[in-house]
């Protein structure tokens, strides 16, 4: 293991378990924030430590770097990719299909504006709208990963807008003993060490510990001791990353309807399947991988380098949505 | 050297979930859950250095191994239970009294094993005895492995039989060098650990497992309304099932498909595998009545007929989607001029997963080296020889079929004296319970027989146990009613891999 203040090519990413959607998310978004910060430079790819449990991305860079200087260099690249973040003051993901359109060809219309572009295909369609009376004006069908329609006063929108741009959480802690972070620490924190989820910024309910069971709780539900905090930098960089995650609409029993990278929708419901794979993939290779047909099928993809893959389910709560822990599939 | 932890489920019931979000129970559970098992019994112990040690000595031993038996996963409904600790700050908080406190649901997913002992296994594990009993008091101190209503009795031993060494098989998840110490630092911060390291499946196993013609992917037929017929008439009702669908082909405009018409675009039967039709009673349990709670489609495998676009406009247009019940039904009725006892309209709900366990086709499809009819095998043709060598005729008659459905021919037994036979054992009653006997009793009156299709109403019909030299993967519908339901056979020895 890399000492935390020793430069190195190699950093494995002990924070990110391998079964959670929020920390895969945040793996793409340090890719992606790596690159769009000094892609040519550190060349940024990932992989999967398989061989040394428990099992975690580890990051290969072009130039050694500590891990300090891998949280500024990602917290610079998601300072730079949250300006893209920007919706107008809408709160939730249903634009009217012309809105919808007009947004997504005026991101096209110029190569300046590659990262809204991207951002902006990842979240919808004017193909995918949602059954309506009249399908001209008919709100968009959002990307399966949004999870928050305002239920509880949880709006996608918003929080994909504030969450990048909220560099650090508020002070952990009360008076004397409040302690500050860095965005950098903050990302750091995300990135390297067992999450704590100490923060109480908002989220995208992509953690599965966000999917809190009042019956299995050890201690009393009521008590806002156990009200569950955030891990902000995962959230941040999760927020990064889903931009990676393009969506394109999909006939499906009779409808159009939107399907992303590494989604699939079947009688179970939705679920997002990411493979675990042994050799250092760029961020466009790792695209390619959740793009692939073969995915979900066991074993099609060992020719790749792939050791096995990962589904998480999308579930009903009561009236919220989360995601399972991730398992592995075999048959 | 080897290592051998004994685990017996003292009340032959093993509570543990494989997740919050699932109904299934965790079984036969892995190394993971049983370290973390041990670790709970040292930590309440006082944390002992010595026994610290005979962890992470343990944790660092390689190639770990299971001998379970097969289990039966209990139904999980929702529970609706107290959550923990309410609040006692306020004056007055009746929440407080067992009748006013809130409740919140949950599942409490069981297995119930065949055999309440389990075997943890470490091929190349030679402990000192210090290290042995260090471990050994832990395990005497393991009172529950998951779920606390999973009580155990544990104990460590060196020696194991090597009839149950050649049983083990290699867990799915494992615990690695470093796990005690995730553990802890797990526990102190309040985090839920993370499951093992994953075991990449063998896939030799797998290679080693035989399987007939038709696939282990069926589409259920859910009975929600109507009167269902007996069992023993589960051919007519099949038959039925078919010619609906075959309907539907024709009110979707769609060609109907040899694959399920079971006939040749000239007309004469095909001898191609088809879609066969299978019912799915209440058997195989201690109170099953025979029942039949619902019927599968099951396609030939690798047809991949449950998702053609063709095969689905076909049974949408029969089954219409009911939005007050939130489900599709499929209206089976017969023919005007039905005789009134032979008459029925029933209704059945496609689905891939039934809430009902006789609707689950897992004990259908083992895989196992024995499977025993739950309804009769209808022989191919008629028999001729008489007293014994009729037996020795039915039984050449089975082997047969088990060719005509791609299956392994049944194991050979050599007795010590005479000569070898076939593992075919026919006879009027099955070995399954609940299901109903080949021919009724002498005095019995005639509408207690088998009903069946015109095209086969005057074969012979017999149960039967068979025994596959090698393991077979279901389902194994075997004879000339096989593709209405008859010769349909549940895994009695079910092995599961670990």
């Amino acid at each position: 293991m890399t000492a935390p203040d020793e430069p190195a090519t190699r950093h494995r990413l002990d924070g990110l378990e391998p079964d959670n959607l929020l920390a895969f998310l945040a793996l793409l978004g340090l890719l992606r924030a790596l690159e769009a910060e000094s892609r040519d430079s550190l060349r940024p790819r990932a992989a999967w430590d398989v061989e040394h449990p428990p099992l975690r991305p580890v990051l290969h860079l072009a130039r050694p770097l500590t891990q300090t200087e891998v949280a500024e260099a990602a917290a610079a690249g998601v300072a730079r990719l949250a300006a893209a973040h920007e919706f107008g003051g809408r709160a939730d993901l249903d634009h009217p299909r012309p809105d919808a359109r007009d947004l997504l060809k005026a991101a096209a219309a110029s190569p300046e504006t590659r990262q809204r572009a991207d951002l902006l295909t990842a979240l919808m369609s004017d193909a995918a709208v949602k059954d309506a009376k009249d399908p001209a004006t008919a709100p968009v069908d959002p990307t399966p990963l949004c999870l928050l329609f305002g239920q509880g006063h949880q709006h996608f929108l918003d929080r994909l807008a504030s969450v990048p741009r909220t560099e650090v959480p508020p002070p952990r802690g009360r008076g004397k003993k409040a302690v500050a972070v860095s965005a950098a620490d903050c990302l750091a924190e995300a990135l390297f060490k067992p999450w704590h989820r100490d923060d109480p910024t908002f989220s995208f309910r992509w953690d599965p510990a966000e999917d809190v069971r009042y019956a299995l709780m050890p201690g009393d539900p009521t008590d806002p001791a156990y009200k569950g905090g955030t891990q902000h930098g995962a959230n941040r960089l999760a927020a990064i990353g889903i931009a990676a995650l393009t969506l394109a609409p999909e006939p499906r029993a009779g409808r159009v309807r939107p399907a992303i990278l590494g989604g699939r929708s079947d009688a179970r419901g939705f679920s997002f399947a990411w493979p675990v794979w042994r050799e250092p993939a760029t961020l466009a290779a790792i695209r390619a991988l959740l793009g692939h047909p073969g995915l979900r099928t066991p074993a099609a993809l060992a020719h790749l380098g792939v050791d096995h893959v990962l589904v998480a389910r999308r579930i009903s709560v009561g009236k919220f949505m989360n995601f399972t822990r991730a398992r592995a599939e075999e048959r | 050297m080897t290592l051998v932890l004994e685990i017996e489920f003292l009340a032959g019931v093993a509570f543990a979930a494989v997740g919050p979000d699932s109904d299934r129970p965790d079984w036969p559970p892995q190394p993971d859950r049983i370290f973390s098992a041990l670790v709970a019994a040292w930590a309440a112990r006082g944390q002992s250095a010595r026994e610290a040690d005979a962890l992470r000595w343990l944790e660092t031993r390689p190639e770990q191994r299971i001998v379970a038996s097969g289990a039966l996963a209990r139904t999980a409904p929702v529970s609706f239970v107290p959550p923990n600790d309410p609040g006692t700050g306020r004056i007055g908080n009746r929440s407080v009294l067992p009748d006013f406190r809130a409740r919140q649901p949950r599942r409490f997913p069981a297995a119930r094993p065949d055999d309440p002992t389990l075997r943890l296994i470490w091929t190349d594990a030679d402990p000192d005895d210090a290290t042995l009993a260090a471990l050994d008091a832990l395990a005497a101190d393991t009172a529950y492995v998951g779920h606390s209503t999973s009580l155990t009795r544990c104990r460590f031993r060196r020696e194991v039989e090597p009839e149950v060494l050649a049983a083990a098989r290699p867990a799915q998840r494992r615990i690695y060098d470093g796990r005690l110490a995730e553990l802890t630092a797990a526990f102190a911060a309040g985090r839920r650990p993370a499951p093992g390291a994953r075991v990449p499946p063998a896939a030799e196993a797998a290679a080693m497992v035989r399987h007939g013609v038709f696939d282990s992917r069926w589409l259920l037929l859910d009975h929600v309304h109507g009167t269902m017929p007996d069992v023993r008439a589960a051919a007519i009702v099949a038959k039925t099932i078919r010619d609906a669908l075959l309907n539907g082909y024709s009110g979707a405009g769609k060609r109907i498909p040899e694959i399920v018409s079971g006939h040749a675009p000239d007309g004469t039967p095909t001898r191609a595998p088809h879609l066969a039709i299978v019912p799915l009673a209440f058997v195989g349990a201690p109170y099953a009545d025979g029942r039949v709670l619902g019927f599968a489609l099951v396609p030939p495998r690798g047809s991949g007929l449950l998702n053609d676009p063709g095969f689905l406009a076909a049974l949408r247009s029969k089954a219409e989607l009911i939005e007050e019940r939130g489900r599709r039904i499929l209206t089976i009725c017969t023919p005007k001029g039905t005789a009134n006892g032979h008459a029925f309209r029933i209704e059945l709900s496609p689905t891939l997963k039934a809430d009902r366990r006789s609707l689950d086709p897992a004990p259908y499809l083992g895989p196992a080296h024995t499977f025993a009819t739950v309804t009769p095998i209808v022989l191919d043709r008629h028999l001729k020889e008489k007293g014994a060598a009729r037996q020795n005729e039915i039984i050449a008659q089975i082997i047969i079929a088990c060719r005509n459905a791609g299956l392994p021919e049944p194991a050979t037994i050599t007795p010590d004296k005479g000569a070898p036979f076939a593992a075919v054992f026919p006879d009027k009653h099955s070995a399954i319970e609940g299901a109903v006997s080949a021919w009724p009793s002498g005095p019995a009156p005639a509408w207690t027989r088998w009903r069946l299709p015109k095209s086969l109403a005057s074969r012979p019909l017999i149960h039967a146990v068979i025994h596959f030299a090698e393991k077979v993967e279901g389902p194994v519908l075997l004879g000339a009613g096989r593709f209405f339901g008859l010769g349909l056979c549940r895994a009695i020895e079910p092995e599961r891999a670990p």
